[in-house]
């Protein structure tokens, strides 16, 4: 019922657009994916869904001011939960080379976390973001501030903090933390030839109200060839490493990774293979001696982007969970995507 | 040679089919084909097939990590005013667990959830059910803030929040999450016929 006030509301106000000149622009994206069983031990749930319809509104407030908000709907349980993804107040006007967001927003760390989860170039979440961060990415309110810094080369220094009353998933407002949630992102830009490179350097801190301490260190790489308006080829990937400590136990250290190769062709197809990696650094069992762990996935995916308007995706994701005093879990998983926008479009980040 | 003949008598006592708390300073059994750490003994114990008396244990498997979700299966008996403690997402000391509490109080089944010395009682959620046999299929997913707890009947096979006993979700909330990545029982004059752990049977769509 919520997801068809949403639509409704969101077709009125387009309509409404069409008509004003106050630069507000609308767009609808619409996520959906299949997942299918691809062996008999698989997790995949065998269905075809609307992961999230994203409705969003942005526009110059003023002169100086810029505001967006973003509301969206996801399957929970069965029904279309409603829920504000995005909204904040920015400028990048106010100081040259200073750019600010005040309000509820993704957090601007690593790769991923910067980009809504239909402007990803694979179907499922790496098992990294998942673990460290959500299926969908960090979102919290607060403020982030970036500033390009006057050095002969490209650096883009972003620092934020936010409320950190909670903390990835929750169904709930959760508490108040011993220190807000802060966070820093550094961002640089390369040119060799046909190559453009954006290496980032994040580190993130979160003192929870229970006690427990969370420090992420990670860097992250994405390199692209453009021939013409054809994306050619694509790298991308991001390393994180995490320290968790919670009030009454010992610091886990956790490393994780993925990588993700994608070449494309003049047609508008793309293949890529998405190489993703986890384990437990710390990990020992009740004797004291190291078990050795890991959660790998290799997942093929070839995709279709006849304009930036839509793309169509079938992957094969196959995952494996390993450690020294279990069996294996093997899953594999059989993907389908069809993503579309309807309206405007907001400008691409690289 | 006095070595070796210790040696031979200590292998000979050790061969029998349980061990309790008087037999020697041996830490570790087997229970249902999984390898278990004493913690406390007092009067455990202990064969392939079941565990009773009093103590707690730890399982010498690590949980996937102290974020993470886990399935338990625990199957016991309660004499009156015994208790049958799960220590989800525990310290190697058995300490800063999330726990399961079950007791016989006077043949009624009382539950309550624990953690850092706030606890949260659940004795309504299973008004009617025997206190003397205790079956029950546990979810509990330390990667949420608090712990998401789901708690079905161990006769249940479609592990559904429909179908939970108990799903922290709709309260009372889990007190909090375990500060650790293992897991143990705390036994109290109780018997545990099976006990089973994996991957966590619900999961959020």
């Amino acid at each position: 019922m919520g997801l068809c006030l949403s639509v409704g509301f969101f077709f009125s106000a387009h309509q409404v657009q069409a008509q004003d000149r106050t630069g507000m622009k609308t767009s609808v994206a619409v996520d959906l994916v299949g997942e299918f069983a691809g062996n008999p031990d698989s997790e995949a749930v065998d269905q075809f869904v609307p992961r999230s319809i994203d409705l969003m509104f942005y526009a110059p407030i003023d002169h100086l001011f810029d505001g967006t908000l973003s509301v969206a709907a996801h399957q929970e349980d069965g029904a279309a939960l409603v829920e504000l993804h995005e909204s904040y107040v920015g400028s990048d006007k106010l100081i040259p080379g200073l750019k600010f967001r005040l309000g509820q927003f993704f957090l601007g760390i690593g790769r991923l976390n910067r980009f809504h989860q239909h402007e990803w170039p694979f179907i499922s979440t790496p098992i990294v973001q998942s673990r460290f961060f959500d299926d969908e990415g960090l979102i919290d309110s607060g403020l982030e501030v970036s500033y390009l810094l006057p050095l002969p080369f490209y650096l883009d220094l972003t620092l934020g903090a936010t409320n950190g009353f909670v903390y990835g998933h929750a169904h709930d407002a959760g508490e108040k933390p011993k220190a807000p949630t802060h966070y820093l992102h550094l961002l640089s830009f390369l040119e060799f030839d046909a190559i453009d490179f954006q290496p980032g350097l994040s580190m993130l801190n979160r003192n929870a109200a229970d006690g427990s301490k969370m420090k992420l260190v990670g860097m992250d790489l994405t390199g692209k060839i453009r021939s013409g308006k054809v994306l050619r080829f694509l790298w991308q990937s991001e390393v994180w490493q995490r320290s968790f400590t919670p009030l009454d136990g010992k610091e886990e250290i956790s490393t994780g990774a993925y990588a993700f190769p994608q070449y494309g062709f003049d047609s508008g197809a793309e293949f890529g293979i998405r190489f993703d990696y986890l384990t437990v650094n710390t990990k020992k069992d009740a004797t004291g001696s190291k078990v050795g762990n890991s959660e790998t996935a290799i997942v093929p995916t070839l995709g279709y982007r006849p304009s930036e308007f839509s793309t169509w995706r079938m992957a094969y994701r196959i995952e494996k969970i390993e450690s020294d005093d279990t069996d294996t879990i093997d899953n594999q998983v059989l993907e389908f995507q069809a993503t579309y926008i309807l309206g405007a479009h907001p400008a691409h980040d690289f | 040679m006095r070595i070796f003949v210790l040696s031979l008598v200590s292998i000979f006592l050790g061969c029998g089919s349980s061990n309790n708390g008087s037999d020697g300073d041996d830490s570790t059994f087997s229970f249902g084909n999984k390898n278990y750490v004493v913690i406390e003994q007092t009067t455990l114990n202990t064969s392939e097939t079941e565990v009773d008396g009093t103590g707690s244990f730890i399982a010498k498997d690590a949980l996937a990590a102290v974020a993470s979700g886990n399935h338990f299966h625990i199957v016991g008996t309660l004499k009156e005013s015994s208790t049958l403690t799960l220590n989800a997402n525990t310290t190697d000391s058995n300490t800063a667990g999330l726990q399961l509490n079950f007791q016989n109080a006077a043949t009624v089944l009382k539950v309550s959830m624990e953690f850092g010395g706030n606890s949260v009682d659940l004795t309504d959620k299973f008004a009617g059910k025997d206190a003397a046999s205790v079956s029950y299929h546990i979810d509990i997913h330390n990667d949420e803030t608090p712990a998401h707890v789901l708690i079905w009947d161990g006769s249940v096979t479609e592990f559904s929040e429909e179908n939970a006993l108990f799903n922290s979700e709709d309260g009372p909330a889990a007190p909090g999450n375990g500060s650790g990545s293992f897991w143990g029982v705390t036994l109290t004059d109780s018997k545990l016929t099976k006990l089973v752990v994996g991957e966590p049977e619900f999961e959020e769509e």
